[in-house]
């Protein structure tokens, strides 16, 4: 087959250069089929305001055409998809400006997005998800030039835990896959959890256990492309709080035992969660039960040691976290090499335009301990509206020139 | 592998060479580009030309199963900024008036296509892949996540004439063919929708227990569960499931008139006989929907004095009738005398219900009063028969008690009722031959007529 192929190849390849040769003295082809006129945007449009925004944000200056009215070709035709909320579409463009584009343009280069953004981003309403698997696609990259960012119609810029899963990143993640296309991440990498990656298994797999096998999240765990890049955008968007806690549930190596859930319920009561576990049903109904892996009797109870301590056990080898705080050191590493940029900075940056900050710049807490959401609080230029809607006002300020 | 190559080589220049002997002259003055921007523009026109939009009767796919394949009213009127105002009020609005406005466009990329390619909570409710709350029933709901109603958001416009009294919209996934129709200047959309609603549950109640009769040039058809909108149409003396044939339909109001559209072609064929007929009209005064085609095409209710002999007999159901029901003015004198009678006793006449006994096989008429909270009934008993065209006769027998018997001694205005049932009845609507739920049965007095519900 490989050999008939290239014959076919070789062929066309002949037939076009006879082709050229041949008519050497027509040098005029006639005018191109595509639509090269340069059409201004329409001032009478209801979407001028927005048409605008995206032409002198990102398609002027880097040529990103962001389009948000959905292209079902350009979309997966397989699935039932729907398009995006115009408004929804203006939050999403000013937040892609605001926590993306801004945040690499500022410690990396204008030149750095212009290279290396992707030219197409689709932003399509609904969630795209995949019934037969269990799973939800948050967003697709394909090769180093597109990026798809779906479920636009539930951004909600006052829930910002759901808007970083979603989009944030989504964002970075999908963006991590075209730098790593452009400049692929050291094999070294591949290696670090090679035994440990399942690209069927990973949908049922709880956060804890996956931080205890080295992986950032679940998903990382599929396969060490989408380790890569989960790495990067979870250290840039996850916050503080939840980055320490990830670490530290990476400290323990877990197991699962098939139990069933009365069972279960029976030896929770009143016990301590982490050495009886944590109960999770599996996308087909079976339950099994998680829990960190310590020293136990022959009654299956934890065997405290002399100091009444539980005895955390590793027997894989590893420790999650050293493996996690090991990848992050390949991929700080490598964005520095590549493209002179720190993650650190990044995260910095990302984080302090989300979260409220202290004039130190270190981050206030709400009663419960938790980030407080920057985009639904008075803006510092304006109180009287919030972040979000001076972030909107990009887009808004247009429209004075709409007729 | 050389001489192969060598070979393909001398003939690929070879016919590089024949191809340049004759240049042709571009059949064509403008790029394909420029064509397919003229197409979009020309057909943005064409759905501008309406001012006050177009009714689209919206089928998201053919599946035989509601919601997935019923139809649905969606008003939209395209603007010039490339904005479009969604209506419309069903299931999913949960059945109240919603309007949205989003973006349009006529793209170019499979010809000309109606892309509603911004959400709108109207129209993308058909498009949107989330799961369904109220399909299925308690104990298995259906799960449509990832699939939804499995609509289409873009549409091929395969027919737009240049006078835009309708264009002909083809779903681009599902392939369902959907009819744009004009909504005259000056309606309101909430009003127009309302109109259709009211004609709908009118005509096809959702109570309605019987079927619906289409009549064509090579024999009847039933039309049953026409109320949910996609009717089982199948020959009258068929059978309801081997013969199952369904068809999703619309009603659209132009003007003061009522249209039913369904969703496919309805074909008939018999030997050389080939006809077919997909949009009728609905003429009040012969209560019939016509066929705007072929007028051998009509959808017709049910007879009603069939289905009251089916409904009274075999399904035994009780019909009721009180001094307040419409009757005529010779029937409302029996009546108020009858009341005057049960108040001069210090009773209160409550109403009377014609009902069948089936261990008696015979049909009862219950006259009911109240005394203080209690209500009592006295039942007066009938022999019946039906002559050929169902007309139901009904013989008077006698009470059918000791209590029925004396009440009729002490209020003898009983007996003017019981009198006036006795002999042939013929049963018609009160409203259309489409909602037997209101009949109205004519005495053998023509004089004495009145209305009774289920």
């Amino acid at each position: 087959m490989m050999k008939s192929f290239r014959n076919i190849l070789f062929c066309a390849l002949a037939l076009t250069t006879a082709g050229f040769m041949s008519c050497s003295d027509d040098d005029d082809f006639g005018p191109t089929i595509f639509d090269t006129v340069n059409h201004p945007l329409d001032r009478t449009s209801y979407s001028f305001p927005l048409d605008t925004f995206l032409k002198a944000n990102f398609l002027e200056p880097f040529n990103v055409k962001m389009i948000y009215r959905m292209e079902d070709i350009g979309s997966d035709m397989q699935k039932n998809l729907t398009p995006a909320d115009y408004n929804k579409s203006i939050d999403l463009a000013v937040l892609s400006k605001y926590l993306w584009f801004d945040v690499y343009e500022k410690y990396g280069t204008a030149e750095f997005l212009k290279a290396n953004s992707p030219r197409i981003i689709h932003v399509i309403g609904s969630k795209n998800y995949n019934p037969t698997q269990g799973t939800e696609t948050l967003g697709v990259a394909e090769g180093g030039l597109k990026i798809t960012l779906y479920n636009t119609n539930n951004l909600d810029a006052s829930n910002l835990d759901v808007m970083n899963e979603y989009f944030f990143k989504t964002m970075h993640h999908e963006f991590g896959h075209i730098l790593d296309q452009t400049n692929l991440r050291p094999t070294a990498f591949n290696l670090v959890s090679k035994s440990q990656y399942d690209a069927s298994t990973w949908t049922n797999l709880p956060d804890s256990v996956a931080a205890g096998r080295g992986f950032v999240s679940p998903y990382a765990s599929s396969e060490a492309r989408e380790d890569w890049v989960e790495v990067l955008a979870n250290y840039i968007t996850m916050d503080t709080l939840r980055w320490v806690q990830l670490l530290e549930s990476a400290q323990y190596e877990w197991e699962d035992i098939d139990m069933d859930f009365d069972t279960y319920k029976k030896r929770a009561a009143g016990a301590d969660r982490d050495t009886v576990g944590y109960y999770h049903e599996a996308d087909n109904g079976d339950g099994k039960v998680y829990r960190r892996l310590c020293a136990r009797n022959a009654d299956d109870f934890v065997a405290l040691d002399e100091n009444g301590q539980v005895q955390w056990l590793h027997k894989a080898g590893f420790i999650g976290q050293e493996v996690i705080l090991q990848k992050l050191a390949m991929v700080r590493k490598w964005m520095m090499d590549n493209w002179g940029i720190s993650i650190d900075d990044l995260r910095r940056e990302v984080q302090q335009r989300q979260y409220v900050t202290n004039a130190d710049g270190s981050f206030q807490t709400d009663f419960m301990g938790r980030l407080i959401n920057r985009l639904d609080k008075p803006s510092p230029n304006n109180p009287s509206i919030t972040v979000m809607d001076e972030l909107r006002n990009w887009v808004n300020q247009f429209k004075s020139l709409q007729q | 592998m050389k001489k192969i190559i060598s070979l393909t080589l001398l003939l690929a220049a070879g016919i590089g060479f024949t191809a340049c002997v004759n240049e042709e002259d571009d059949l064509f003055d403008k790029t394909a580009a420029e064509r397919l921007n003229e197409a979009s523009a020309l057909y943005s026109s064409r759905l501008m030309a309406q001012p006050n939009g177009w009714a689209m009767q919206l089928y998201p796919t053919n599946d035989n199963e509601a919601p997935y394949g019923s139809g649905y009213l969606v008003l939209c009127r395209f603007n010039k900024d490339h904005s479009v105002v969604v209506s419309m009020k069903n299931q999913f609005t949960d059945n109240v008036y919603r309007t949205d406005t989003s973006l349009w466009e006529v793209i170019t990329d499979n010809g000309p296509v109606l892309s509603f390619n911004s959400h709108n909570d109207c129209l993308h409710a058909f498009t949107d892949p989330e799961d369904i709350l109220w399909t299925g029933n308690q104990d298995e709901p259906n799960n449509e996540t990832g699939t939804g109603v499995g609509g289409d958001y873009e549409f091929i416009i395969v027919d737009a004439p240049e006078d835009a009294s309708y264009m002909m919209l083809k779903g681009k996934k599902r392939g369902t063919y959907n009819l744009f129709t004009p909504v005259e200047e000056g309606v309101e959309y909430e009003n127009y929708l309302a109109d259709v609603e009211t004609f709908m549950k009118t005509m096809f109640p959702s109570s309605n227990p019987t079927f619906d009769v289409l009549h064509t040039p090579t024999g009847d058809f039933k039309m049953t569960g026409i109320d949910d909108g996609i009717p089982n149409i199948f020959p009258y003396d068929g059978d309801e499931i081997i013969d199952e044939s369904f068809n999703a339909f619309l009603i659209t109001k132009r003007g003061d008139d009522y249209y039913l559209r369904l969703r496919d072609s309805f074909k008939i064929e018999n030997g050389e006989e080939e006809a077919s007929e997909q949009e009728f009209m609905y003429h009040p005064d012969q209560d019939l929907f016509i066929g705007t085609g072929d007028d051998r095409f009509i959808i017709d209710g049910d007879e009603p004095n069939r289905f009251f002999r089916q409904a009274l007999i075999d399904e035994t159901r009780q019909w009721r009738w009180n001094a307040k029901s419409e009757m005529s003015a010779a029937y409302g004198d029996l009546m108020t005398r009858l009341s005057e009678a049960f108040k001069s006793k210090k009773l209160t006449y409550d109403r009377n219900i014609l009902k069948y006994n089936t261990s008696k096989d015979k049909v009862v008429m219950t006259v009911s009063y109240k005394r203080n909270t209690s209500t009592i009934s006295l039942d007066y008993i009938f022999g019946y028969s039906f002559d050929e065209s169902n007309k139901l006769t009904l013989t008077y027998e006698g009470p059918n008690d000791k209590a029925a018997e004396t009440m009729l001694t002490q209020i003898p205005e009983i007996k003017g009722i019981v009198d006036a049932m006795n002999g042939q009845l013929n049963v018609k609507p009160s409203g259309t031959r489409f909602n037997l739920n209101n009949l109205r049965i004519e005495t053998k007095d023509s004089n004495l007529w009145f209305d009774i519900v289920k």
